[in-house]
């Protein structure tokens, strides 16, 4: 068989099988790949598919976010300056000398005498 | 390298999913993270902390809101309650716990606490917060003069109480009872004690107590001729001492610490203003409680036994307390080492004080034992020979060496130890001799704080024999003080040993000075011009009977204080005149140490010296009501009124012929101190109320 005859034959077999089934959205298709309305062209932005480097993308996110955090606990914290750098959850007194002491005062007291004495 | 692929849709909504999260994160997650800081913020103290505490509770709502109030306002809050006070000042007492949380924590003022807690009565579940809010809000309305406020809290309070808190709720009327008690609302009291004795009651419980002692309040306070104790406190500078607490406390409950039974407790008003009604008679002493800010660098200037107010009915009893600065010390100070043969101290001077008194303390394991040094000095600066602190009459501890206790040689050694710490501090009185202020007190910032009291005395060289008292060889150390003091009879620390040394065995061995310490004694009266040794001389001449000794040693006492012989040793004296048969002399010596002796602890040999010479019942009972006794150790003082009128009524029974003979036959032996031949017939019920009063005097010490 020639081969234009066997084009013909896998042709009409081919017409046979598929002719039931007809192409509907080339229309669709034909919008999709070359929009014309703006409707059409929005969509296509809306699925355009971005490639985006991970690390760089990941590691602004991570420092934006860090900065907002932070930011916004500063701001609570620092609104009332605290009038000494230890928390004093708890305070003891001592009976020294007759007197009545705060026991970190009185020891930081003591301490300076003695320094002072020595020097 | 790593990409991410993503549609721009995704990307849209990943952002718009951030957005939101971060919304909520300002919305959800940042107040709870205010709350936290504004809770630290007002535990610190900080500038702020009140403020911000206040806007997140105003923020706030439901449970949350609660359980701030609760935890801010109402759980350190005061309701009148003894707890709520950071000291409690009594007659030279100072009671304060030890560790305190958030010392710096701000105080909410009385628009504040109203504010919120009428806002917890009227929201919050109720609970037991419920019923404490209650009671402080009530406080704060009369702290302003709104008693009707007051009753008002309380009441609402116990209708919105349900069932299961029915004890609670009892405890409000109990509230508002007193409150109108104190308003002098007695019907309206009365109404309320009857309600509450008409529910069911446990007997002998707090609340039973409590309704017996307010309805005697309202009986005398009916009582138009019902006694009142008010007063007012304030600073030396005219700043009025508002809310303070005051408490007026029974001699029979002074012993112990304050509990919150006792009837008389109120809190100054913004004047300083306080005052009790319906006070029974009795005698009484105010303790007041205060915050540390009050307290700091301030004192309350009291002596134990010119304190007391004794209340015989119908009186009204002025007594008002005015805090006065701490004296500051001048020298020696700071850990100052004294190595000279005298030391100087000085202080600042105070106005209108006449003389001061100079006070030493030794250091022991938990604390420090005190002294005098000098008494009566003119001026505020005195320079003593360091004998003088070496012959001042110190205490000692005991402590442990290996598993014994023995008494600790670094105190027996007292100033002559040249490795202790020692600290002074000083008194001012004024020319009536009453005490204007002291340099001890709290000093709790660096204003108040001052210099340290501390000195150290390094004149004195240890000796051998000091070496083994402080190794703990006191018998050894004994021995070589005499041998030492025998080789040289010119050197008074070995003296001074000798007999320090003496006395502890003596006590130790719970016996009186023995005559083997006698000699050692006589030798030290003839170089310490304190006057110390002359005391236990007295006392042993006495305890064998040398009569012209004992004479001869108190008027040498006599001498070295300038005719001022101290009460206690006065009236020692009388009963030793007493003893020996001299009752008229033994009586005019025991008025005199009566009328320089505010303690009143000596009353019953007066009074029995009274009676003895005159067979005067109404005399003696007319003094015992003059002079009550008491003490703040104990709650057993002898009645000596009534001790004395049992007496009065039972001379008139059948054995009134004899009975003053038997009386004074008693007398005599409790005098003499051999009670043998009277107690055959003392035992008859005849003479039980003889028999009590007997009792009661040889029980005098």
């Amino acid at each position: 068989m020639r081969p234009e005859q066997e084009q013909e034959l896998i042709r009409t077999k081919l017409e046979e099988e598929l002719g039931e089934m007809h192409f509907l959205k080339s229309a669709e298709v034909v919008a999709r790949t070359h929009p014309r309305s703006l409707w059409a062209k929005l969509r296509a932005v809306w699925n355009y598919e971005l490639e985006l480097p991970l690390i760089s993308i990941g590691a602004s996110f991570a420092v934006l976010v860090a900065i907002v955090f932070v930011t916004q606990l500063e701001e609570k914290v620092d609104k009332a300056e605290p009038t000494r750098n230890l928390p004093r959850a708890e305070r003891q007194l001592v009976e020294a000398g007759g007197n009545t002491y705060w026991k970190d005062d009185y020891e930081k007291a003591v301490d300076d005498v003695e320094v002072k004495n020595q020097s | 390298m790593l990409k991410l692929k993503i549609k721009v849709k995704h990307l849209f909504a990943l952002i718009v999913a951030l957005g939101a999260s971060f919304i909520l994160l300002q919305l959800l997650v940042m107040p709870k993270v205010e709350v936290v800081v504004a809770k630290k913020h007002y535990e610190q103290g900080t500038a702020n902390g009140k403020s911000e505490l206040l806007q997140v509770i105003d923020a706030s709502s439901g449970d949350d809101r609660w359980a701030l109030i609760q935890q801010y306002m109402i759980e350190n809050g005061s309701d009148l309650g003894t707890t709520s006070y950071d000291v409690i000042v009594g007659v030279e007492t100072f009671y304060s716990n030890m560790v305190t949380s958030y010392p710096d924590e701000p105080h909410w003022t009385s628009e504040e606490k109203i504010k919120y807690l009428k806002d917890y009565l009227n929201g919050a579940p109720a609970n037991g917060y419920l019923v404490r809010a209650a009671k402080q809000l009530a406080l704060e309305y009369l702290t302003l003069g709104q008693t009707k406020n007051a009753l008002g809290a309380l009441e609402q309070t116990e209708q919105r109480l349900p069932r299961n808190l029915y004890n609670q709720s009892k405890e409000l009327k109990l509230a508002r009872a007193r409150i109108c008690v104190n308003a002098d609302a007695f019907d309206a009291a009365e109404r309320l004690l009857d309600e509450l004795s008409l529910s069911s009651i446990p007997e002998a419980s707090y609340l039973s107590d409590s309704i017996a002692k307010l309805k005697s309040q309202i009986v005398e306070q009916h009582n138009n001729k019902a006694s009142s104790v008010s007063g007012t406190i304030n600073r030396s500078d005219g700043k009025p001492m508002a809310g303070i607490g005051v408490f007026l406390r029974d001699s029979r409950e002074v012993y112990h610490s304050l509990r919150e039974d006792e009837p008389y407790l109120t809190m100054t008003d913004s004047e300083g203003n306080f005052s009790f009604k319906g006070v029974v008679p009795g005698s009484y002493v105010i303790y007041i409680g205060l915050s540390f800010d009050q307290i700091d660098g301030w004192t309350r200037p009291t002596k134990q036994d010119t304190e007391w107010i004794d209340i015989r009915g119908e009186e009204n009893v002025t007594r008002n307390i005015t805090l006065q600065r701490l004296i500051q010390i001048h020298s020696p100070v700071d850990e100052q080492v004294i190595t000279g043969k005298t030391i100087k101290f000085e202080w600042e001077a105070v106005e209108g004080a006449a003389y001061y008194t100079l006070n030493g303390t030794l250091p022991i394991e938990n604390g420090s034992v005190g002294s005098i040094i000098k008494d009566h000095i003119e001026s505020n600066s005195i320079e003593l020979p360091l004998e003088t602190l070496y012959n001042a009459a110190s205490g000692y501890s005991y402590t442990k060496i290996g598993d014994k206790d023995v008494p600790d040689p670094t105190t027996v050694l007292g100033y002559a130890n040249p490795s202790s710490r020692f600290s002074w501090n000083v008194e001012a009185y004024d020319a009536n001799g009453k005490l204007l202020t002291r340099s001890d007190g709290y000093r709790l910032n660096e204003k108040t704080m001052g210099h340290l009291p501390f000195f150290y005395l390094k004149e004195h060289t240890l000796t051998d024999a000091d070496q083994l008292l402080l190794a703990g060889h006191m018998d050894d150390a004994l021995l070589k003080y005499q041998a030492d003091y025998e080789r040289n009879e010119q050197d008074p620390h070995s003296l001074r040993m000798i007999v320090k040394l003496l006395g502890i065995k003596a006590t130790e061995n719970k016996q009186p000075l023995g005559a083997d310490s006698i000699p050692y004694l006589e030798k030290l009266a003839g170089v310490d011009d304190n006057g110390n040794t002359l005391s236990s001389l007295i006392d042993y001449y006495g305890r064998i009977g040398n009569w012209s000794q004992v004479d001869r040693y108190y008027d040498m006492l006599n001498e070295a204080h300038q005719g001022k012989v101290p009460s206690y040793t006065q009236a020692q004296y009388g009963r030793l005149l007493l003893k020996q048969g001299k009752v008229q002399e033994g009586e005019e010596m025991l008025r005199q140490a009566q009328e320089n002796d505010p303690s009143n602890r000596f009353i019953g040999d007066y009074i029995a010296s009274v009676i003895y010479t005159s067979g005067n019942f109404d005399k003696a009972v007319g003094l015992a009501n003059l002079y009550p006794e008491r003490s703040y150790y104990g709650q057993d003082n002898p009645d000596w009124s009534k001790l004395v009128h049992g007496m009065s009524v039972e001379s008139q029974g059948p054995n009134k012929e004899s009975y003053f003979s038997k009386l004074q036959e008693a007398l005599q032996g409790c005098f003499s101190g051999d009670q043998g031949h009277t107690d055959d017939w003392i035992d008859e019920p005849a003479f039980a109320s003889m028999k009590a009063f007997i009792t009661a005097v040889s029980e005098v010490d």
